[in-house]
């Protein structure tokens, strides 16, 4: 039964928030949603992950947190945003995933029918 | 959302009470409340949302490495709590509302023991002979009457309380639903605690006060005699009202503990300990051996003065002065 390897994807929850947060600052759900979203609902990332990850990208200094209300409820919650080392981490770690990938696909489906 | 609050409380309780892990606790909650908030608007039911933000949640091991706390999230998994439901709390806690009545009465009939042999030597001195003795072996059977009751009473109510030795012995531990409702009932009786205090402070201080009064009436004979055994009344009454504050405030500090005082389902109730911490350094000084100090003052202005019927003043007082430094240099946590 296939599914995604967890201990691949953990090595890219920071890249995947990271993505999104180039795109503006943004807040715990709605960085979920949008993961679900983007991953075509494949991938669903859950809240101690997204935490966990929010804690490791403030320690790295990669995003900044500040409080906010949000506009439509008036909640009062932690917002995230990326910093530029964050923006330079991306990429460093896009250019690792396109590596990885061409090194693993050289290896994936040979000698087998694909979708055995 | 009541449903969402508690499971992560009860996830969240054996972790120790620090700034990072509350603040992981926060953060979480308030990304589960939009996502319960956001599948509602979506179309889904309450409890359909609830049972997918709980499933989804995900455990403390994924943020264990975060928080610095795997050691206290191993600890857990070994050792196996037993849990405590609302009836059982509320059983042990209606058991020890009866078992400080028995134990309170049991140590006043203690204290009480000795007001016969008081009344009968009194009664005794107006006869003479055969019932003379008489009156006094009576005085002392009566004592020996009240010991062996009290004693019997302690024996059975403690056979009684023993199915609740867990409580204190075994790794307990309470779920953040059942921990509100017993908080809530304490904070409820915190009053009648405090008052009966109170009242039994001021029996026991002014059971002295008949016999003041009495001599200062230049003694009357029986009166004075007899005004001895009503200190011990009045101390009884005091000392009465003081353990039925005491064992009713026990048991709720029983329960509210049993998580453990540093981790976060314990603590979110009053800090227990009685030790302060003071904002001055040099009150902290002072205080640390405040009661030491006070047992000097008593010591040696009884000896000077030799009057040790007022001396004793000095504690009550003392007693008060610390309160109130507690009360207005006490650090706030």
């Amino acid at each position: 039964m296939a599914g995604i390897s967890s201990d691949v994807i953990r090595g890219y929850n920071d890249t995947m928030i990271l993505c999104i947060l180039m795109d503006g600052p943004s807040y715990g759900y709605e960085i979920s949603k949008q993961i679900a979203r983007r991953s075509d609902d494949k991938y669903r990332i859950k809240e101690t992950t997204l935490y966990s990850a929010f804690t490791r990208l403030l320690k790295n200094g990669y995003v900044e947190s500040y409080s906010d209300v949000g506009k439509e409820n008036g909640k009062r919650r932690t917002y995230y945003r990326i910093t530029d080392g964050g923006k330079e981490f991306y990429l460093e770690k896009c250019r690792e995933w396109e590596l990885t990938k061409e090194v693993v696909d050289s290896f994936i489906f040979e000698n087998v029918p694909k979708g055995a | 959302m009541e449903t969402i609050k508690n499971y992560l409380e009860t996830m969240f309780s054996p972790l120790p009470n620090n700034a990072e892990v509350l603040r992981a606790k926060d953060e979480l909650l308030s990304m589960m409340e939009d996502k319960y908030n956001g599948l509602m608007e979506e179309g889904m039911s309450s409890e359909e949302a609830v049972a997918k933000v709980i499933a989804e949640c995900g455990s403390l091991d994924d943020i264990a490495s975060e928080l610095g706390i795997q050691e206290a999230v191993v600890q857990t998994k070994d050792v196996h709590r037993r849990n405590v439901s609302l009836e059982e709390a509320e059983a042990f806690l209606a058991d020890s509302a009866n078992a400080a009545i028995v134990r309170t009465t049991a140590i006043c009939i203690f204290i009480l023991s000795v007001v016969p042999p008081i009344i009968f030597s009194e009664v005794a001195e107006y006869t003479v002979g055969t019932v003379h003795n008489a009156f006094d072996a009576l005085g002392a059977v009566f004592f020996f009457i009240f010991i062996a009751t009290g004693v019997g009473m302690i024996i059975v109510e403690n056979g009684k309380m023993k199915k609740w030795n867990f409580l204190r012995k075994e790794p307990c531990q309470l779920d953040y639903s059942v921990l509100s409702v017993i908080d809530e009932k304490y904070k409820a009786q915190e009053g009648t605690f405090t008052s009966r205090l109170a009242i039994g402070v001021c029996l026991c201080i002014v059971s002295v006060v008949p016999i003041i009064l009495v001599d200062a009436l230049g003694g009357l004979g029986v009166l004075e005699d007899l005004a001895g055994a009503f200190i011990f009344a009045m101390v009884a009454a005091g000392v009465g009202f003081i353990l039925m504050a005491s064992y009713g405030k026990g048991a709720y500090k029983t329960l509210l503990s049993t998580n453990g005082d540093t981790t976060v389902g314990g603590n979110q109730f009053d800090s227990q300990k009685d030790e302060a911490e003071y904002s001055d350094p040099t009150i902290a000084a002072i205080m640390s051996v405040y009661w030491e100090t006070v047992l000097c003052i008593y010591l040696s202005w009884s000896f000077l003065t030799f009057n040790w019927f007022s001396t004793w003043i000095i504690w009550p007082i003392a007693a008060i002065i610390h309160a109130l430094v507690k009360k207005l240099f006490k650090e706030e946590m």
